[in-house]
C-alpha cells in the first residue's frame, strides 16, 4: 500500500505540470525575465488550488500503526504535551502541527472525549494516534495533504470479493494497449490486457485495493480502488509513454535516490536488462549497455575475466578494476589475488570472481561513474564503483520462476594456415636457402598425413543453465530464495565451466521501528582452463601450438597414443596440442560465499541506525597435471602442482542515517554517517613435483613424487578503516546538493600516509521546475548537475611500504642453500592514489518522456601514481614503490532513450556513445618506460610502452618500410644509416577512439525483439600470433599469407626469401586495427497469451516464455585475428590489445524458456 | 532547537549507537598497524649464526646475476667472436660496438653489481654484533669483503670511476651521490680483499665447498694490483698462491670445464655457481652453454648466436689440446655420444668450450636457464700468467721467472715452451697465451683494456667483420677503454657523470 500511495503521488504530478506550465506562461506573458522568476519564492506553494482531491493514505488506528508507510506530513515530528482537553482541541493541535487541514464530523469523531497526551519528538500519525487509538476511524490523506477522519470500514472478510475490471489505454490518443500486465496489490492476483486493451480480474479481496499496470516503454500507473463482495469495480488506466522513469528507485552508495534527485553521474542496468542476453557473468551485462564503461571480453575462456574500464584506465601500477559491490560488501574481483600460480595460464589467470554470481539474482547494477557518486567509497572509488542489489522478495506476491536455456558455441572463423604439402615446400625452401638439406623428398611429400590442427582442437561447445527461484512474503518477512547450475563447455576440447549457487535474501520487520535481513549467496564454481603457457611448467600455449604444428604430423602415433614423438621440423619433441588439451589437468575450483547480515532501528522517526556485518570468503583449489604421456610431462616423468588458497574479507559497517525532510528552509534534507571496519586474511600453500611412479593419481599423488620441487606459503593480511558522511539537500525545490566525505585508513601505506581524506560536491539544478523552462513545453524534465570530487585507489600488494626480506637460493658442493636479504626498500612516505574528477552532465527528458537524454562531459587526474620507480641502482635496489607521475583521462558520454512506437507495435530504442581519452602526463624522471611489462614471447614482440603524452596502451616498435634481399627492413627514422633502438616509435594504440552500443526492443502481440549492437572504433590490436605465423625460419606452420602467390595482396607479407625472415622485433606489420562492429544478441522471445494462462488463480502458470537468442551473431572488422575482442593480458593495466594466441570469443546461438507460478 | 533536541536525545542513547563511538583513533590505528606473519623484517633477523650465515649467502646468490651475462661485456664485446643472424640486435650492437649507453646488458650487469653489494654491505654492517662464533663470524665476513671486492673490481674495470658505498642503504637519497675515482675504488677493494685473506680458511670441507677461499681473495688481490700496474704487489700475491701448493694446473685443460669437478680440480680457485634446477629446485641455471652451442645441435636448445672469430682459431696450432674440439668446433663435429652435429648458424666456427661432453643435462636436456655449468671467476692459470705478466713487466719475482710460469700453461696446452724471449717478445707472447687459455672465459676484454689494446683491436676487427658480414658497420670505436654509464642510472642520479666519448 505503502508503494502505491507513492506511485500515484508522483504519476499525478504531470497534470500539475501541465497547470503550472500554464500558470508559467501566463508568467512569462507578463514580461518576468527568467532571473525574477527565480526570486519567486515558491511556486509551489500556489499549487493546492491547482490540484483535485484525491486520496492517497489511509491509516486504520484500530490496530498498530506502521510509519514507515505514511506520507512526509504525517512523518514529521512533533513534541506536544496536553492535559485534560478536550479531542478535538488535541486533534486541532496535531493538525496544527503538521500545517495541515484536517476535516472531521462530530457524528463520527467523539470530539468532547477528554484526552491527554504527551509525547516528544514523535511523527504527527503517532500523535494522532496516541489520541484515536480506542477510536474506530480512519484517517485519510489526500494527495494535496487534506486531511480527513472517516468511519473505519469493517475489516475485509476472507470469502468476500469483488471483481475489478477495466481498460487500458493509451493516454492522450485512447488506443487500446494489450499485453498490458494488471496486477492487485497484496495479492498474487494478475493478468494480461487483450487486444481490446480489456482486464478483469476475479476473486478480489474487499476492502481497499491498489491496481498497478505496466506495460513496456510507458510509464507505470496504479489505482486506488474500494472492492465490495460481489461487486465489480473498474478501474481504467490511460498509459502515457516514458523512455526512463523518474521516479524509479537508483541504489547509490549506503542507500538509495530517486532518479530525479541525483546529483552524480549513476547510470543503472536492470534485471530486465540483464535477461535480454543470457549471460554467464555480470560483466558481461554491463558490455555495450553504459556509455562509458568499456567491457573488453578479453578471452573466451569460460569463466575468464573481462577488463572492465570505467571513464578510462586510471593507474599504471594500482589496477583499474572498479571496485565491486555486491549488496553492500566490496569484492574484489582482481584475478591476482585469487591465484596460487599453479595453473599454466597466461592473461586468464584462473577463474574470474565475478563469476560467482548468477546474473539472475541481480535486481539492479548501478555504475557510479563521476566523484559525487563514488565518493563515499573514498579510498577504492578511482576506478567507479559497480553496485549490484540483488533481488529481494515482495509481499504477498509468492512466486515461483523457472528459468532455463541450452545453446551452443562456435568460433568465429579459422585462420587459414598452410596445409601439408605447403608446409612441407616452405619447410624445405627456408633449409635451402640456408645451406641445408631439404626437409622432405617429393616421394615423403607424396605420402604425408594433412592434419588440420584447428579442427582438432576446437569444436561446437554446448552451455546448459538452468534455474529456480523462490520469493514471496508478508507484510513483515520477505524471502527470495534462488538455485542456479550451468554448464558451459568451451570452444576448445576439454575445457569448461560448471557453476551451482544458491542464494538466500531475507527481510524480517521485527516490530515498526526494527528491521533485520540478510543477503547470502554460496557458489562453486570448477573449470577446466586451457593450458596456456607461462609459470613453471613450460607448457606453451594449446591453441598456438595448433597454429604452429606442422600439419605434416599426425593426432595419433601409431599406438593409437597422442603422437608425441620427435618433431622433424625441430628435432625436438612434438608438444601436441590434442594430447596436452586432453590429457593435461589444469583446473580451478571456487567455494565462495558472499553475503552479509544487517538490522535498522529507528532510533526517531526519522533517525535510522544501520549496522551490518559482512563476509566475502573465497577457498580456491587449483590443479595442474601433466602426465608422462605428453609434452612436458614427458620429458619429467609427470610434472603434477596443487594450490590452495583461502581469502577471508569480513566487513563491519555502522550507519546513522537522518531524513529530517524539511529542516529550516532546506527541503529534502538527507544525512548520513558512518563507519567501517573491513579486514582480508588470506593464506596460500602450493606444491609442484615431478617423476610420478604413476599418472593414475595425477596431482593427488604429489607425495610421491620421485622429484619434490618445492612448496609455496603465503600468508598476507590488510585492513581498512574508515569513516563517511553524506547530506544531501534541496533548496528552492530546484537546487539539489550532495556533499560527501569519507576517511579512509589503509594498512597497505606508511605509518602517517595511512589515511586518506575523499570530498566531493555536487550541485543539480531541476530546470525543469522553472517556469520559464516549463514556459517552453519542450522538456518533461531538465536537469543541469555538477560534480567535483577526489577519490583514491589503494589497489598494491601488502606490505609494500616495509623493508622485507626476500629469499634466495645458492648451491655448495652441490647442497643447497638458502640466503636472507631486504629485497624491498622501505618507503613509509607510501600514500594513496587520489583521482580529482570534475564532471558536469544534462539529464532531458522531451516529447513527453518519450526521449531521455543524457550527457556526460568529466576531466579526471590521477596523481600521486603507485609505481615502481627506478632508484639509483646504486642503493642495492633496481625499484621503489612511489608516488610518482600522473594520468588524465577526459571524454564525452552520450546515451539516448526513447520510446518510438506505442501502437501494436511497441519499440523502444536506447543508444549510447562515449569517447575517452587517456594520457600520461608523467611518469617520473623517465620520459618513457619501454616493455613495462613482460607480454608475448619474452624478449621477442613485446610492443608495450608507457610514454609521456601518449595513451596507456600504446604499442612501440619499429616502422616497417619493405622487404630486402627477402628481408624486412625498417625505416631509418633518426637518419644515422642504422637501424637501432632509436628507430622506434609510437605505432598505435589500444585505446578506442569511441565504444558504444544500440538496442531496440520490440513487442507485437505476444512477441519480444531484442537486438543489441555494439561496436569499438579506433583501437589497435597487437597480433603477435600473426607475426608467430609470419616470420618463422621454417619449423613451424604458417600462415597462407607466406605463400608468395599470397604475397602480392595486402595481406601477405612481401615475398620473403623463407627461412631467412625470422626478425623478431615488433613493428607495425603487426598493429591491426581492431575497430569492430558486432551484432552482440539478438533476442526473439514468445510470450504464452494471457488466455492461456489461469493467471488468476494461485499455483498455476502466471507468465510463460520461449525464446531464441543468437550471441556475437554478426561482426564487422578488418581484423585478420580470431576475434577483434581480444585481449590475452586482460588482467594487465599496460598490455591491451593484444592477441598471442588468445582463447577465441565464441558465436552462440541458444533456447530457452523463462517461467512463473 | 530540533538539532538540540535531537544532541540530547542522542546522548541517552549512547547505549545504542556506542559501537560508533568505541571505535577510537587510537585503536584504529592499532587495527590498521601492518603486522607481515609471512615474510621477515630487518629487524627481526640478524640474530644468530645461522642469520649471518644465511646473509651471506643471499650476496652469493646475487653475485650469480651479475656474472649470467657477463660475457655480453667480457666476450661477445671483444675480438673473439660475432654475432650471428640469430642473435638479437643487443648481441650484435656488442659484437659490432654499435651500441649505446640504453644497453640493457651495461644496466642489468651496473644494477645486480649493486644489489651484490649492498647484501655484502648489510652482512658487514649487521653481522659484527651478533654473537657467536668468532672464527664462524670472521669467515662470514670475509666471504662478504671478497664478494665486495670482486664485485667492485668488475664495476670499476669496465666503468671506471664509480659510486662508492660503503654502508647499507636504506634511503633513495643515500644513492644520490657523484662518481668515486677509480683509486678510492680499489683502495677499498684491496683493504676488503686484505681482510678477506686474513679471515677466510683455506679451503673447505662438504657442504661449504665453494665458498671463498683465502686463496680466491689473494689470488684476486694479484690481478687487482696487475690491473693497477702495480707489478711487485701482483707478483708477490700471485707468487705466495704458486708458493702455497694448494692449487695445481688440471692434466687436461677440458677437465676445467667438467661439471663433476667443479670446485675440487686442483685449478679451481674460485667459482660462480650455477646448477640445474630440475635436480635442485630453486637454483639458477646458466645459459652461456646453449648461447654459444651452434643451431641445431643435438641434445637440448641450442641458439647459435656466437659465431668464433677466424683470427682466434688462427692463434692455436694443430696440437694445441685448447684448440678445436675444445675451445671451439667446425662443422660437421662428431659428439662424444657419437652424433654428428652440422649447422648452417653460425656460418663458421662455433664455441664448444662451455659444453661438457661427459655431462648428460650438458649433452641431452639443455634448455633455458637450466645449465649448471659453472662461470669460472679464477682458475689457477690465470694466477700463473698473472705472475708471469708481473714479473716480466717489473715486478720482483718471488716464485720463479715468467717465463716458467709462462711454460707451465703451454705444456699443459700441448704446445712448445717458450725461452730466452725478450720482454717485448714475452710480453706478446704472455698475451696471445691469455687469449689461447681463456678464450670466452670474461677475460679478454679486460685484457685489452689493461693493455691498451682495445680500440686497436675493434678497429682490426671491424675490417675483418666488414668483408665477412657486410652491413654490419661499427660506428665508434671504444673511447677511454670504458663502457658507457647505463642511461637509466644517470636519468635517476643527477649526479652521475657520463664516461668521454659515449
Amino acid at each position: 500500500m505503502q508503494s502505491a500511495s507513492r506511485k500515484t503521488l508522483e504519476e499525478s504530478l504531470p497534470d500539475n505540470r501541465a497547470s503550472l506550465a500554464a500558470a508559467a506562461i501566463r508568467l512569462v506573458l507578463g514580461a518576468l525575465t527568467a532571473i525574477m522568476l527565480l526570486a519567486v519564492p515558491s511556486v509551489a506553494a500556489s499549487q493546492q488550488s491547482f490540484v483535485t482531491r484525491q486520496t492517497t493514505y489511509v491509516v486504520r488506528f484500530a490496530s498498530a500503526i506502521d510509519e514507515s508507510d505514511a506520507p512526509v506530513l504525517l512523518r514529521q515530528p512533533i513534541t506536544l504535551r496536553l492535559r485534560n482537553v478536550t479531542l478535538e482541541r488535541a486533534l486541532q493541535a496535531i493538525a496544527a502541527r503538521a500545517g495541515a487541514p484536517l476535516s472531521y464530523s462530530r457524528a463520527v469523531v467523539p470530539l468532547d472525549r477528554v484526552v491527554s497526551i504527551d509525547v516528544r519528538q514523535v511523527s504527527v500519525l503517532r500523535a494522532f494516534y496516541e489520541v484515536l487509538n480506542s477510536v474506530n476511524v480512519e484517517l485519510w490523506v489526500s494527495i494535496d495533504g487534506h486531511m480527513a477522519l472517516v468511519p473505519a470500514t469493517a475489516p475485509p472478510s476472507e470469502e468476500a470479493t469483488g471483481t475489478v475490471a477495466g481498460r487500458v489505454t493509451m493516454a492522450g490518443s485512447n488506443e487500446p494497449l494489450n499485453d498490458a500486465t494488471v496486477s492487485v496489490s497484496g495479492t498474487r492476483l494478475r493478468t494480461a490486457t487483450d487486444n481490446d486493451g480489456r482486464y478483469s480480474i476475479a476473486g478480489v479481496p474487499e476492502g481497499t485495493r491498489t491496481i498497478f499496470v505496466q506495460r513496456l516503454g510507458f510509464g507505470r500507473d496504479s489505482a486506488t480502488v474500494v472492492v465490495r463482495p460481489n461487486e465489480t469495480v473498474t478501474a481504467d488506466f490511460a498509459l502515457r509513454p516514458v523512455a526512463v522513469s523518474l521516479s524509479e528507485v537508483v541504489t547509490i552508495g549506503y542507500g538509495t535516490q530517486r532518479r530525479r534527485d541525483l546529483t552524480g553521474a549513476i547510470a543503472s542496468v536492470t534485471s530486465d536488462d540483464i535477461q535480454r542476453t543470457p549471460v554467464v557473468s555480470v560483466e558481461q551485462a554491463l558490455q555495450g549497455r553504459v556509455a562509458g564503461v568499456q567491457v573488453t571480453g578479453g578471452s573466451g575462456q569460460p569463466g575468464s575475466s573481462a577488463a572492465v574500464r570505467i571513464r578510462g584506465g586510471n593507474s599504471i601500477a594500482a589496477g583499474n578494476d572498479p571496485l565491486y559491490v555486491i549488496d553492500g560488501v566490496p569484492v574484489s574481483a582482481s584475478a591476482n589475488n585469487t591465484n596460487t600460480y599453479t595453473l599454466e595460464t597466461v592473461g586468464v589467470s584462473g577463474l574470474n570472481p565475478l563469476a560467482a554470481l548468477n546474473p539472475s539474482d541481480i535486481e539492479s547494477v548501478e555504475i557510479l561513474k563521476d566523484a559525487s557518486a563514488t565518493a563515499i567509497y573514498g579510498a577504492r572509488a578511482s576506478n567507479g564503483v559497480i553496485l549490484i542489489t540483488t533481488k529481494r522478495g515482495r509481499s504477498g506476491a509468492n512466486t515461483v520462476t523457472v528459468n532455463a536455456y541450452h545453446g551452443t558455441q562456435a568460433v568465429r572463423h579459422r585462420l587459414s594456415l598452410l596445409n601439408a604439402q605447403q608446409f612441407a615446400a616452405y619447410a624445405n625452401a627456408a633449409r635451402v636457402n640456408g645451406g641445408q638439406p631439404a626437409l622432405y623428398t617429393p616421394a615423403e611429400i607424396a605420402a604425408l598425413p594433412n592434419t588440420n590442427w584447428q579442427d582438432e582442437i576446437f569444436r561446437s561447445a554446448p552451455v546448459t543453465n538452468v534455474e529456480a527461484s523462490f520469493s514471496g512474503g508478508d507484510n513483515d518477512t520477505h524471502y527470495y530464495v534462488s538455485g542456479n547450475l550451468l554448464r558451459q563447455d568451451g570452444i576448445v576440447l576439454n575445457t569448461n565451466m560448471n557453476r551451482g549457487s544458491v542464494r538466500l535474501n531475507l527481510d524480517q520487520d521485527i516490530s515498526s521501528r526494527f528491521r533485520v535481513g540478510n543477503r547470502f549467496t554460496l557458489s562453486r564454481s570448477q573449470s577446466q582452463l586451457m593450458p596456456n603457457g607461462g609459470g613453471g611448467q613450460e607448457v606453451s600455449s594449446v591453441l598456438l601450438n595448433a597454429l604452429t604444428a606442422p600439419p605434416t604430423l599426425s593426432v595419433l602415433g601409431s599406438g593409437n597414443e597422442y603422437f608425441i614423438g620427435v618433431n622433424p621440423a625441430t628435432g625436438r619433441i612434438f608438444s601436441n596440442p590434442v594430447g596436452a588439451a586432453t590429457l593435461i589437468t589444469n583446473k580451478e575450483q571456487q567455494n565462495r560465499f558472499v553475503g552479509n547480515v544487517f538490522g535498522e532501528y529507528d532510533l526517531f522517526p526519522k533517525l535510522t541506525f544501520r549496522s551490518s556485518f559482512g563476509a566475502d570468503y573465497l577457498s580456491s583449489m587449483q590443479d595442474f597435471y601433466s602426465p608422462s604421456t605428453t609434452y612436458p610431462g614427458v620429458t619429467t616423468g609427470g610434472s603434477g602442482s596443487r594450490g590452495s588458497l583461502a581469502v577471508t574479507t569480513w566487513l563491519s559497517e555502522n550507519t546513522l542515517h537522518y531524513t529530517p525532510g524539511q529542516f529550516g528552509f532546506l527541503r529534502a534534507v538527507d544525512l548520513l554517517g558512518g563507519i567501517t571496519l573491513q579486514r582480508t586474511n588470506a593464506a596460500n600453500v602450493s606444491g609442484t613435483g615431478q617423476n610420478f611412479v604413476t599418472d593414475a593419481l595425477g596431482q593427488n599423488g604429489l607425495n610421491s613424487a620421485g622429484t619434490f620441487i618445492g612448496v609455496w606459503t603465503g600468508a598476507p593480511h590488510s585492513s581498512l578503516a574508515s569513516y563517511f558522511a553524506r547530506a544531501n539537500w534541496n533548496l528552492l525545490d530546484r537546487f539539489l546538493f550532495t556533499v560527501t566525505e569519507r576517511v579512509d585508513g589503509s594498512s597497505k601505506f606508511g605509518t602517517g600516509n595511512q589515511y586518506g581524506f575523499f570530498p566531493s560536491a555536487a550541485i543539480a539544478w531541476r530546470m525543469s521546475d522553472e517556469s520559464f523552462v516549463r514556459g517552453l513545453g519542450l522538456f518533461d524534465d531538465l536537469k543541469l548537475r555538477a560534480s567535483i570530487g577526489k577519490t583514491g585507489n589503494q589497489d598494491i600488494g601488502d606490505y609494500r611500504a616495509l623493508a622485507t626480506l626476500g629469499s634466495s637460493t645458492y648451491l655448495f658442493n652441490g647442497v643447497k642453500v638458502v640466503g636472507y636479504s631486504p629485497n624491498t626498500l622501505a618507503n613509509p612516505n607510501l600514500k594513496w592514489e587520489s583521482t580529482s574528477q570534475g564532471n558536469i552532465g544534462l539529464d532531458a527528458a522531451l516529447l513527453r518522456s518519450r526521449l531521455l537524454l543524457t550527457a556526460d562531459v568529466y576531466n579526471k587526474t590521477t596523481r600521486d601514481l603507485l609505481l615502481e620507480v627506478a632508484v639509483p641502482a646504486t642503493l642495492g635496489y633496481s625499484t621503489q614503490l612511489q608516488n610518482i607521475g600522473s594520468v588524465r583521462n577526459r571524454g564525452v558520454e552520450l546515451s539516448l532513450n526513447t520510446v518510438n512506437t506505442t501502437g501494436a507495435l511497441g519499440w523502444t530504442s536506447g543508444f549510447n556513445i562515449a569517447w575517452n581519452r587517456n594520457k600520461v602526463l608523467s611518469i617520473g624522471a623517465d620520459s618513457q618506460i619501454v616493455g613495462p611489462v613482460g607480454v608475448g614471447a619474452g624478449a621477442v614482440q613485446n610492443p608495450t610502452i608507457l610514454k609521456v603524452g601518449q595513451p596507456i596502451n600504446s604499442f612501440y616498435g619499429y616502422v616497417y618500410s619493405g622487404m630486402s634481399n627477402g628481408q624486412t627492413t625498417y625505416a631509418d627514422l633518426n637518419g644515422d644509416g642504422v637501424i637501432s633502438t632509436a628507430d622506434q616509435q609510437i605505432i598505435g594504440n589500444a585505446e578506442p577512439t569511441y565504444t558504444g552500443g544500440f538496442t531496440n526492443d520490440l513487442t507485437f502481440r505476444n512477441f519480444d525483439l531484442s537486438l543489441f549492437i555494439q561496436f569499438s572504433q579506433g583501437n589497435k590490436i597487437y597480433n603477435i600470433t600473426r607475426a608467430l605465423l609470419t616470420n618463422d625460419a621454417g619449423n613451424n606452420n604458417q600462415l597462407t599469407d607466406v605463400l608468395p602467390a599470397q604475397s602480392a595482396g595486402a595481406n601477405g607479407i612481401p615475398v620473403p626469401k623463407i627461412g631467412n625472415t625470422y626478425d623478431a622485433r615488433p613493428s607495425t606489420l603487426f598493429v591491426e586495427d581492431g575497430s569492430y562492429i558486432r551484432g552482440k544478441s539478438l533476442r526473439l522471445g514468445y510470450r504464452l497469451p494471457a488466455s492461456l494462462l489461469s493467471s488468476s488463480r494461485p499455483g498455476h502458470l502466471q507468465n510463460a516464455e520461449i525464446y531464441i537468442n543468437a550471441t556475437n551473431f554478426f561482426t564487422k572488422t578488418k581484423y585478420t585475428g580470431y576475434d577483434p575482442e581480444v585481449s590475452e593480458y586482460a588482467t594487465s593495466v599496460l598490455a591491451q590489445g593484444i592477441d598471442f594466441g588468445t582463447y577465441p570469443q565464441t558465436r552462440q546461438f541458444i533456447f530457452g524458456f523463462t517461467t512463473a507460478f | 532547537m530540533q538539532t538540540n533536541n535531537l544532541l540530547k536525545s542522542l546522548r541517552r542513547k549512547t547505549a545504542i549507537v556506542g559501537c560508533l563511538t568505541a571505535l577510537s583513533v587510537a585503536g584504529c590505528d592499532q587495527f590498521l598497524e601492518p603486522k607481515p606473519t609471512d615474510v621477515l623484517a630487518p629487524e627481526n633477523f640478524y640474530r644468530s649464526a645461522a642469520d649471518a650465515v644465511s646473509a651471506v649467502n643471499a650476496v652469493y646468490s646475487q653475485a650469480v646475476w651479475v656474472h649470467f651475462w657477463i660475457w655480453y661485456e667480457s666476450d661477445v664485446a671483444t675480438d673473439d667472436m660475432f654475432a650471428t643472424a640469430n642473435y638479437g640486435p643487443d648481441g650484435h650492437q656488442l659484437a659490432s660496438y654499435t651500441f649505446d649507453p640504453t644497453l640493457w646488458s651495461i644496466d642489468d650487469l651496473w644494477t645486480n653489481a649493486y644489489i651484490t653489494i649492498n647484501k655484502a654491505n648489510i652482512v658487514l654492517d649487521r653481522v659484527p654484533p651478533i654473537v657467536m662464533d668468532v672464527t664462524e663470524r670472521n669467515r662470514v665476513l670475509g666471504e662478504a669483503h671478497y664478494l665486495r671486492a670482486l664485485t667492485y673490481f668488475e664495476l670499476v674495470r669496465m666503468f671506471g670511476d664509480v659510486p662508492l658505498m660503503e654502508q647499507e642503504a636504506t634511503t633513495v637519497a643515500d644513492a644520490q651521490i657523484p662518481r668515486t675515482p677509480a683509486a678510492q675504488v680499489y683502495a677499498l677493494i684491496v683493504s676488503d680483499l686484505q681482510t678477506a685473506m686474513n679471515d677466510l680458511p683455506a679451503s673447505y670441507t662438504g657442504a661449504d665447498l665453494g665458498r671463498a677461499t683465502s686463496g680466491a681473495a689473494t689470488s684476486l688481490l694479484a690481478k687487482v694490483y696487475l690491473n693497477q700496474k702495480d707489478y711487485n704487489n701482483a707478483a708477490k700475491y700471485a707468487g705466495q698462491v704458486m708458493t702455497s701448493g694448494r692449487y695445481s694446473l688440471n692434466a687436461r685443460w677440458l677437465d676445467n670445464f667438467k661439471i663433476s669437478d667443479e670446485f675440487v680440480s686442483p685449478e679451481s680457485i674460485f667459482e660462480i655457481n650455477y646448477g640445474a634446477p630440475e635436480q635442485t629446485p630453486g637454483v639458477v641455471g646458466s645459459v652461456q652453454t646453449l648461447f654459444s652451442l651452434p643451431s641445431g645441435f643435438p641434445g637440448g636448445d641450442a641458439y647459435g648466436l656466437m659465431q668464433v672469430n677466424p683470427d682466434l682459431i688462427a692463434v692455436y696450432s694443430a696440437n694445441d689440446q685448447r684448440g678445436n674440439g675444445a675451445t671451439y668446433m667446425t662443422s660437421p663435429y662428431v659428439t662424444a655420444l657419437g652424433d654428428t652435429a652440422t649447422w648452417g648458424v653460425p656460418n663458421g666456427a662455433a664455441f664448444h668450450k662451455w659444453l661438457d661432453e661427459t655431462d648428460s643435462k650438458d649433452m641431452t636436456a639443455r634448455s633455458w636457464q637450466q645449465m649448471p655449468n659453472n662461470w669460472i671467476i679464477q682458475r689457477y692459470a690465470d694466477v700463473l700468467l698473472i705472475y708471469a705478466e708481473a714479473v716480466n713487466a717489473g715486478g720482483t719475482s718471488t716464485s720463479g721467472s715468467a717465463e716458467a710460469a709462462l711454460n707451465q700453461v703451454r705444456t699443459r696446452a700441448g704446445i712448445p715452451t717458450v725461452s730466452g724471449l725478450g720482454s717485448a717478445a714475452l710480453t706478446d707472447s704472455i698475451r696471445v697465451e691469455r687469449r689461447r687459455e681463456f678464450a670466452f672465459e670474461g677475460q679478454r676484454w679486460f685484457d685489452l683494456s689493461r693493455w691498451s689494446l682495445l680500440d686497436a683491436t675493434f678497429k682490426a676487427k671491424t675490417t675483418l667483420m666488414q668483408s665477412l658480414q657486410p652491413g654490419e658497420t661499427p660506428v665508434h670505436g671504444v673511447p677511454s677503454n670504458l663502457f658507457p654509464i647505463p642511461v637509466g642510472q644517470i636519468n635517476s642520479n643527477a649526479k652521475l657523470t657520463q664516461n668521454p666519448g659515449w
